[in-house]
């Protein structure tokens, strides 16, 4: 099962275009992945659980070779991060989530503009996010427990670790869909991405008159 | 301060905020959400003036001071800092953890004040966590809210920030009710519990640092984004952390035939 999940992301896959540090990164991570693989099973089967903490390890290490990987340029780490949440978020059921009521109303081209610049506004941030970290010396991230908390969705408890810093609680919401699993939410020390982003949204909206061009101004301004 | 004028000063605008709010809670142009909680900030006009000139003062004042105290102070020496400091709040947090009920958590902290106090170099160090009893922060408002109490308005504080009816009443009461200030106030040594205050506000903005830059950074409505964040912040804390009793945010699923 663990090998079913994480086979179906090309993440690792060294491309003809990619800059050798580019190679190097994917080699490193796909190298982590094997070693999760070739780890074999202590119970006689894996639960849903187990996989779904696997994949938030995976995702760990891939985001901690970025992190210490100090020879990417701002543009290639933008490009691999973009890459990173296509394949691991799902960034249709987020971008939809914290539009909420607004997106009925919505347009098809106001829709496919809003998540179009969605996307970008979460790449934006996360980069952003990740060069500060940078300053930070990052021990580890370690999966604590994991928990089915509705009919497809689990949530992995993890704690983020620094040398000189205290460590940073967050937990990773995914939704498992035939048979692969995608990052809905994240949560830090308690408070949801999506929640925050979706009350924040919906303020700009509201205090707009109610008309999702005020927000698409604002994301466009943004980029 | 006496009893009666604690009540005139505190307790009656207090209840007034919280009547107040609860009558003019219900108009449905300020309700917001925050997942499934709801958010009503009637005095929204007034609250974002005051988040204004919070922000204001805080760019100018606390956050450079904040970010020098981090530069100065090297990382064990702030966590030092941060323990002697809840240390010192250990009777009110136990106060409240056993007027919730949970014994348990009034008997953690006392656990917690003796070891560290004792072993821990005067609660610099918090060797209990390493034994296995962590930190819990509890506070009034935690416990008006485990009693049932609703949150009233959302309140933006001056000085204070964020805050809710409830809670502001929560702080006025673990401040006036504080054995640690009570003894200062009695011992004529007000200007320790000032700066112990003053300590407080560097020592939590310093470990915020971070976290509200980016969301100040990345948001639109700051105002919003904080507003939603400081109901969620609460019942993580209310809930202490337990996953079974913290409400799950319905997230659909799009790809369903009905959206």
């Amino acid at each position: 099962m663990t090998a079913a999940a994480l086979s179906c992301v090309p993440l690792t896959q060294v491309r003809a275009d990619d800059s050798p540090q580019q190679a190097e990164t994917k080699t490193a991570s796909a190298a982590a992945i094997n070693a999760y693989q070739a780890i074999p099973p202590t119970q006689p089967h894996i639960t849903t659980e187990d996989t779904a903490s696997t994949f938030i390890n995976a995702l760990s290490d891939q985001a901690l070779s970025f992190h210490k990987n100090m020879n990417m340029s701002q543009e290639d780490k933008a490009r691999a991060f973009s890459t990173l949440l296509q394949d691991r978020f799902d960034m249709n059921t987020i971008s939809r989530f914290v539009l909420g009521r607004y997106w009925r109303t919505a347009t098809p081209e106001q829709r496919n503009e809003y998540q179009a610049l969605f996307q970008k506004y979460i790449v934006n941030m996360y980069t952003a996010r990740f060069d500060e970290l940078k300053s930070y010396n990052v021990q580890s991230i370690d999966t604590k427990e994991t928990k089915k908390i509705s009919e497809k969705d689990y949530l992995v408890t993890s704690v983020i670790r620094f040398s000189k810093q205290p460590d940073i609680a967050v937990e990773w919401r995914l939704r498992k869909k035939n048979g692969d699993y995608r990052i809905i939410d994240v949560l830090i020390e308690g408070i949801s991405m999506g929640v925050t982003q979706r009350s924040d949204f919906s303020s700009v909206i509201q205090r707009g008159g109610g008309n999702i061009e005020v927000l698409l101004s604002h994301l466009r301004q943004n980029i | 301060m006496s009893d009666s004028l604690i009540r005139k000063h505190i307790v009656k605008p207090a209840l007034f905020l919280l009547i107040a709010g609860a009558l003019t809670a219900c108009s449905t142009n300020n309700t917001y959400y925050a997942g499934e909680q709801e958010i009503h900030d009637p005095l929204e006009n007034i609250n974002r003036t005051t988040f204004a000139v919070n922000d204001a003062l805080d760019q100018a004042l606390l956050k450079p001071i904040a970010t020098g105290y981090r530069a100065i102070l090297p990382s064990p020496a702030r966590t030092g800092v941060r323990n002697f400091l809840r240390n010192l709040r250990t009777p009110v947090n136990a106060a409240n953890q056993l007027l919730q009920g949970d014994i348990e958590g009034m008997a953690g902290d006392i656990s917690r004040a003796t070891i560290n106090t004792a072993f821990g170099l005067g609660g610099l160090i918090d060797i209990a966590a390493d034994a296995g009893i962590e930190y819990e922060y509890e506070d009034f408002g935690q416990t008006l809210a485990v009693w049932g109490v609703g949150s009233g308005p959302y309140l933006v504080l001056p000085l204070f920030g964020p805050s809710t009816g409830r809670d502001a009443l929560g702080l006025a009461v673990d401040s006036l009710a504080d054995p640690v200030r009570l003894y200062l106030f009695n011992t004529d040594n007000e200007e320790w519990h000032y700066a112990r205050v003053g300590l407080k506000a560097v020592s939590t903005r310093a470990e915020l640092l971070d976290a509200l830059d980016n969301l100040r950074e990345n948001s639109i409505d700051y105002y919003a984004a904080l507003r939603s964040a400081y109901y969620q912040k609460r019942a993580a804390l209310i809930s202490d952390r337990d996953p079974d009793a913290t409400p799950v945010t319905e997230i659909p699923d799009y790809d369903d035939e009905d959206y």
